[in-house]
């Protein structure tokens, strides 16, 4: 597979809950080898652009063609670790083995290898020491670590990520970022933030969503690009640190 | 003693206690499902619902329970798919099931000819009038029940947990969210002849409330609220027996009192809740150091 095979392609997609459009005229192609950063302003679509490609929303218009396998488990998904019940009585194993859900197939058991897999992301993700907590049992961080390890034990083919850095204790936020540049390479990632400069040196595309799409190959975000998408002149703020990915600018 | 046995030869008395034990694997396993995917709301307002089917049937000379099976479970089912279109109004879907239910059955009640006896039961409930038959359908629908759950137990835990994810790997999440509201419905009719419409819902959140509190593996609190399932409804029909209560709200109390030293223990024995142990909370911070 080379770095430039598309691997989903979103052509003129037009999507809206009740008669209000969220996006329009959205088109989109990831390619194997992108770390793609969607970035816009809270209610803009970026949630549910990704949603429609996971297949969970059908558009009213328009096509999504995908070049993956197929197979249940290809596409890994990390939901924002905020919308789930703490008190959900799971144990973290147990939310990390759902991931083989889509793998194991029509077999009602899980099998040695599932559980392999399972010990081999929790440790991954740093988690190897709290398998057998319950996930009330976990800050921010830890959830969606445990998060994370679910989408990656179903050896998925591409990971998207919503917000996964979001109001995070600085742990996690190391460990999760660590997870992600090992992937990058591996497989594609596509990550939802508002901010995309904890993931300097890995993005390599970014696409800024506010209903309409604006794609930019390349990781420097200018004021123009996102004067389009906020609608109004925005000040970038680069937050010290060592790779810069803004580009420089003057007042 | 002599007399426990004296009431053990009675044939209602141990159907009655048939009934009970059959009666708490469902608040045990449908009990849970219903509390943690937060089909609490759902399953009062099928509950009362059913009281329109039970009321038609009733009127028409035909087995009452057959009625409100009926009806539960298509209003079960209407509530969970249109639950998806519907989404901002779908509490006020339940209410107006809930009500509109309720006014049915009452109104085809009182145009029956003669009094109409049986009323109170099936508001209240009466463990001791079930009958034989009922009893022996409980007892398939248990096993029926039981089955669904070990075969599909981490179906049925993926979709409870989180809808989107199972999707995403390929289970057929609305198949199984059918499936769980028709052993729903059904359990909340069945459930109805001990209870009856109005406290029905008590049998299926009190045991799981209850062990939620106590325990916290799913497994666990399936079988912990079973056991305060069993306590509920024999305790309940024990403590009616003594003090010459109506069964239903006699088990009902009691499982709310239940409540109390189970919150007790939670809040000054497993003071653990919410907080990591130490040993685990000292690992984060060795990643730091190993990463920086």
């Amino acid at each position: 597979m080379t770095r430039q095979e598309t691997l989903i392609e979103l052509r003129d997609i037009w999507f809206g809950y009740e008669r209000r459009p969220v996006l329009e005229a959205v088109s989109l192609r990831i390619s194997a080898g992108d770390f793609l950063a969607i970035i816009g302003p809270n209610g803009g679509g970026k949630t549910t652009l990704v949603k429609i490609v996971l297949g969970l929303l059908r558009p009213w218009s328009g096509s999504v063609r995908s070049n993956l396998s197929g197979r249940h488990g290809a596409i890994g998904y990390v939901p924002q670790f905020a919308d789930f019940d703490e008190s959900f009585p799971l144990k973290v194993f147990d939310v990390v083995r759902m991931g083989r859900l889509g793998a194991r197939g029509p077999r009602r058991f899980y099998s040695r290898e599932d559980n392999d897999q399972v010990a081999r992301q929790l440790e991954r993700l740093g988690l190897g020491a709290l398998a057998g907590a319950y996930i009330g049992d976990l800050s921010g961080g830890q959830l969606q670590r445990t998060l994370i390890a679910r989408a990656l034990v179903g050896q998925p083919e591409i990971l998207f990520l919503d917000e996964p850095l979001g109001s995070i204790d600085p742990e996690s936020r190391i460990a999760v970022l660590e997870a992600l540049r090992e992937l990058h390479g591996e497989i594609p990632v596509v990550v939802i933030t508002h901010d995309i400069t904890p993931y300097a040196g890995m993005v390599e595309q970014i696409a800024c969503v506010n209903r309409e799409l604006f794609y930019h190959p390349g990781s420097e975000l200018t004021e123009e690009m996102l004067e389009q998408v906020y609608g109004c002149p925005v000040e970038l703020v680069a937050h010290g640190v060592p790779h810069r990915v803004l580009g420089e600018h003057h007042h | 003693m002599a007399t426990l046995i004296e009431l053990w030869s009675y044939d209602f008395i141990r159907q009655a206690v048939f009934a009970a034990l059959l009666a708490s694997f469902l608040c045990g396993v449908i009990g849970t499902f219903v509390v943690v995917k937060r089909l609490v709301f759902i399953s009062g307002g099928v509950s009362h619902a059913a009281f329109g089917g039970l009321g038609v049937c009733y009127y028409l000379g035909v087995e009452p329970l057959i009625g409100a099976g009926v009806v539960a479970i298509v209003s079960a089912l209407l509530v969970a798919a249109g639950g998806r279109r519907w989404v901002r109004s779908q509490d006020a879907v339940i209410g107006i099931l809930w009500s509109v239910g309720m006014a049915i059955g009452v109104v085809f009640v009182a145009m029956s000819p003669g009094y109409a006896p049986n009323l109170m039961t099936y508001l209240f409930g009466n463990i001791l009038t079930v009958s034989h038959g009922a009893v022996l359908v409980t007892f398939w629908f248990t096993l029926v029940v039981l089955g669904f759950a070990l075969l599909f137990f981490k179906e049925f835990v993926a979709v409870s947990f989180d809808e989107e994810f199972a999707r995403v790997q390929g289970v057929p999440v609305g198949v199984f969210m059918a499936i769980l509201m028709v052993m729903v419905a059904l359990s909340v009719v069945l459930l109805i002849q001990l209870v009856g419409i109005i406290l029905v819902i008590a049998l299926l959140t009190i045991p799981p409330v209850i062990s939620l509190m106590l325990t916290r593996g799913f497994v666990s609190v399936i079988l912990v609220s079973t056991f305060i399932g069993a306590l509920m409804t024999l305790g309940g029909l024990a403590l009616s027996y003594v003090f010459d209560l109506p069964s239903g709200p006699t088990m009902v109390l009691l499982g709310a009192l239940l409540m109390l030293p189970a919150y007790l223990w939670q809040r000054l024995v497993r003071r653990d809740f919410g907080k990591p142990p130490d040993d685990l909370r000292a690992e984060p911070q060795d990643l730091v150091s190993s990463a920086l």
